[in-house]
């Protein structure tokens, strides 16, 4: 039994691993800040809830921390007592937004708060630090990206920007510290393939919610309101119940997504922390991304709609969006530089330590599963 | 009770109350919250003098005390001016008398004096004055104590502003009220907007709705779906709104202000409505700069004065059909300068409003929000930011914070008393500390006094 320190436990990819952790019979910390209404504990109470892990709580403890202060914003007594107990740390916390207009939160969450989290892995000499980066902190020319330190270079927002320069700063400063370290660089995350369960809906789930909206203003529209709007924007129903809503998305390049489930990540990850490597960087990525095209279909079935056409160049200057199609895009406006990203990634370290452990094709049924479950639960997040 | 119908009159009234020492209160239309029109003793109700003349010369227009703020907008506007009034009941003079006007147009026109360019007053002896005399009372002057009144007043000159013919309105939703204090700012200093205001969402819920409890459902969908805390209103023409959008702000335009206010039935039941604010965590109220945003909410919400007044009483209904079916009664510019925004306010319940004038600093009105609100809250008072208003560029603002009161439960009565003595005392130390608060308490029988004096002259501290 081990005993580990997470940060980001309440979040979607710290929260699954605090559950096989536990799982696993180990003990886990969950360092992690107060919020509004509800305390740290109840909030990771409610996280081990949905896990079903609700009488494995005397396993873990909840520290309610601030990153971003000395001594993490605790007394001296309670700091003392924290470090007491040394502990693997895995470094999950992230403000994980894209906008500009968040870089000031960004930096301080993704880097400053750093400092105070590597002192913290000293003061408790922690006998490993595993940071959860991305695998986008490689340059997007970048064709085949390896396991490998970042290059400068330049970044499609403020999140991979900030994540490629904690990467330097855990290696820099764990190597002045000699504390062992990795750093884990996951895709991006859906669900769990298997189950479809997840409790956190962003990323391939935002479009399909986006879409889910439009289509409902439209389909009630038809229904009740005798749809002259939807019309004027040629919506329409068809014989077989299938909404036309045409949605033009144009991209620069033809390119992929790079998708990953939740159960990946976990039983990746869980290998890299059973059996640490010094310095080692990790892909935590899929070797069949998925194509614009494929994803486009995969909503038109799920969603029973038509219309979505994939197009490549700039949109022509005499292009009026419609409504629906202005919205859409607005709504993924965070996202575009995902969707026609050509980046594959190199995951030889990954393949070392965890062979055979690799994430499907995202397929229909899968992507089906993972959507009918968000659907069920109203996309309602744990958080 | 008293109906004089001329200056002279009032002389003589007011010489006949001195020789027999009965006591006397003016009245405009008894309508001021703080209840100050009646007393012991002889009302003088002044309806009766209604004169109403323009000078457009001289950018002025000339009222007596009987005229209603909506009279004169509307005469004033049919000319294509306007004025700086108060809610529409409220007469003008006793606005002034009793506050000085407070709207959202003080950004651009100020406050007190400022609205003003003379004034003829009765004294309490009978002997006449105006306020463009170089002896006689100083009118111009504020002290920040209770003052007796300087007699009556019985016409003023007020002036009058042009229009243009591209004015609009426009709604930015913030996450924070420090948000929305800090564009306020920005706004008033950078002179976008000739009427700006921090919108408190019990303050817009009501001014949208035309029934209580729509306005109740509109208030959790902006602040508990839509996760707004404020609303900063602006007025302005095209070149002020092209300034907004460059500025990157997401916008309520005049058009989708307007199918919110006539969808507002639709409004709390829509499904995807909980979805909006998850797909715009990276830019809250992102969605609202999608082209076509509008059109969009239109296909919603089918909007229309029909759809509205399902939600009124059947015998209302024909009613408000038609009243909504006019373009003013969802003219943001046109509902403002009217000052429609706050009559519906206290449609509840009684409200007592906390105002001050104050540095617009987030940080301070911010304390005070959070002191009001810890006076008001244990004793079950429902209690709300009102709204937030830059004057003068920016460097103060009025604020108005509303505590609420059923006037017929006599222990709520007391409470709000009781509320109201810690609220003074609070008032009284922050004032004492920043040396920059000024309390709307004392503006009583002091609203014709230079705005400079009220909002800056050195207060004794302590
Ligand atoms: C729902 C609601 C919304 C409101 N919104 C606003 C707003 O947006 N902006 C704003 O500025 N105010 C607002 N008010 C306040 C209101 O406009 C003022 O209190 C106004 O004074 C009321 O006018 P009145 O004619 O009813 O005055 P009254 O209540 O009749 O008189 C007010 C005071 O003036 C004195 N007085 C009246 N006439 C004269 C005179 N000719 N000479 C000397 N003294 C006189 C009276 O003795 C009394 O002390 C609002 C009030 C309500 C109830
Ligand atoms: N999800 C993906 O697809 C994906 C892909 C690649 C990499 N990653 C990486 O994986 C990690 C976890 O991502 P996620 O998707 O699980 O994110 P998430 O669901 O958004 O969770 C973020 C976590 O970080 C915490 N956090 C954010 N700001 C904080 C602060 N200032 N102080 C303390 N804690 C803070 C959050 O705590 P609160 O609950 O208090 O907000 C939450 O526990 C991140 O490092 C991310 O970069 C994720």
């Amino acid at each position: 039994m081990t005993r580990f320190v997470l940060t980001g436990a309440t979040g979607f990819l710290g929260s699954h691993l605090m559950a096989e952790l536990l799982r696993d019979g180990h003990t886990v910390v969950a360092l992690g800040r107060g919020s509004g209404e509800s305390g740290l504990k109840e909030r990771i109470a409610r996280q081990l809830a949905w896990f079903g892990l609700d009488s494995e709580g005397d396993r873990v403890h909840c520290v309610e921390a601030e990153l971003l202060k000395p001594r993490l914003g605790l007394g001296q007594a309670a700091y003392r007592e924290l470090c007491s107990h040394p502990a693997t740390i895995v470094h999950l916390a992230s403000d994980t937004r894209f906008a500009p207009a968040n870089r000031a939160a960004s930096l301080a969450t993704n880097v400053e708060s750093l400092a105070a989290v590597l002192d913290f892995a000293r003061d408790s000499a922690a006998p490993f630090f595993h940071y959860v980066s991305t695998a986008y902190v490689a340059p997007a020319d970048c064709s085949l990206c390896r396991e490998e330190p970042v290059a400068h270079g330049s970044f499609a927002n403020i999140y991979e920007e900030t994540k490629a320069r904690a990467e330097l700063q855990v290696a820099q400063r764990c190597r002045e510290l000699g504390l062992p370290y990795s750093i884990l660089r996951p895709s991006i995350v859906y669900g769990d393939c298997r189950t479809g369960r997840s409790n956190s809906f962003t990323a391939l789930y935002h479009h399909v919610k986006a879409l889910e909206l439009i289509r409902g203003i439209y389909l009630n529209d038809l229904a009740s309101q005798g749809g002259a709007k939807s019309r004027a924007s040629g919506i329409a129903l068809g014989p077989d119940g299938t909404l036309k809503l045409p949605l033009r998305i144009f991209l620069p390049r033809k390119g992929h997504l790079n998708l990953i489930p939740i159960d990946f990540f976990v039983a990746a990850a869980t290998r890299i922390i059973a059996a640490p490597r010094p310095a080692a960087i990790y892909h935590l990525t899929s070797r069949t991304p998925s194509t614009m095209e494929e994803l486009a279909l995969f909503c038109e079935a799920f969603l029973g709609i038509a219309g979505i056409e994939i197009r490549y160049g700039e949109p022509p200057a005499s292009l009026r969006p419609n409504p629906a199609e202005a919205l859409f895009g607005k709504l993924i406006e965070p996202y575009r530089p995902y969707l026609s990203d050509t980046r594959s990634f190199d995951s030889t370290n990954l393949t070392a330590v965890a062979p055979g452990i690799a994430p499907p094709p995202l397929s229909y049924p899968i992507f089906e599963r993972c959507m009918r479950y968000a659907v069920e639960v109203n996309w309602a997040h744990t958080r | 009770m008293v109906l004089p119908g001329s200056a002279a009159e009032v002389a003589a009234l007011l010489r006949l109350f001195q020789e027999a020492e009965i006591s006397w209160t003016a009245r405009g239309n008894g309508s001021n919250i703080l209840g100050f029109e009646l007393d012991e003793g002889a009302i003088i109700d002044l309806n009766r003098m209604r004169e109403l003349s323009f000078d457009e010369k001289n950018w002025s227009v000339r009222i007596g005390p009987g005229v209603s703020a909506f009279e004169l907008q509307r005469a004033a506007f049919a000319r294509g001016y306007r004025v700086h009034v108060a809610e529409p009941a409220a007469l003008v003079v006793a606005s002034f008398m009793c506050s000085g006007i407070l709207s959202l147009f003080a950004t651009s026109y100020g406050t007190s004096a400022e609205g003003v360019l003379d004034a003829r007053f009765v004294a309490p002896d009978g002997s006449a004055f105006s306020m463009n005399q170089k002896e006689g009372p100083n009118l111009f002057a504020f002290a920040p104590a209770p003052q007796s009144t300087p007699g009556i007043c019985v016409s003023a000159d007020l002036k009058l502003h042009p229009m243009t013919d591209d004015e609009e309105g426009a709604l930015i939703p913030c996450s924070t009220l420090a948000e929305g204090l800090e564009l306020a700012r920005e706004l008033a200093q950078r002179r976008i907007g000739f009427a700006v205001g921090v919108l408190g969402i019990e303050y817009v819920a009501s001014f949208m709705s035309p029934t209580q409890e729509l306005a109740g459902e509109v208030k959790s969908v902006l602040a508990d779906s839509l996760g707004m805390a404020c609303l900063v209103l602006v007025l302005g023409d095209s070149y002020a709104m092209g300034s907004l959008k460059q500025m990157g702000h997401p916008l309520i335009d005049q058009r989708l202000f307007r199918a919110l206010s006539l969808g507002l039935p639709d409004l709390a039941s829509a499904p995807w409505l909980d979805l909006l604010p998850q797909l715009s965590q990276d830019e809250p109220f992102g969605y609202l700069k999608a082209e076509g945003f509008a059109e969009l909410a239109e296909t919603a919400l089918a909007p229309s004065p029909e759809r509205l007044a399902q939600k009124v009483d059947p015998e209302l209904r024909e009613f408000h059909e038609k009243l909504y079916a006019r373009p003013e009664l969802t003219d943001l510019v046109w509902l403002n300068m009217f000052r429609i925004t706050s009559s519906r306010i206290g449609r509840e319940k009684h409200f007592f409003p906390i105002l001050l004038y104050l540095p617009l600093e987030a940080g301070l009105i911010e304390e005070l929000g959070a002191r009001f609100q810890a006076i008001a809250k244990p004793r079950g008072i429902k209690h709300e930011v009102g709204f937030v208003t830059p004057i003068d560029a920016g460097k103060r603002c009025i604020f108005e914070y509303d505590y609420y009161v059923d006037q017929c439960d006599a222990g709520e009565i007391a409470r709000v008393r009781e509320a109201i003595a810690e609220v003074a005392a609070v008032i009284d130390e922050v004032g004492a500390r920043t040396g920059t608060l000024r309390w709307m308490r004392y503006v009583l029988y002091q609203g014709f006094c230079r705005m400079e004096n009220l909002l800056y002259t050195e207060v004794p501290r302590g």
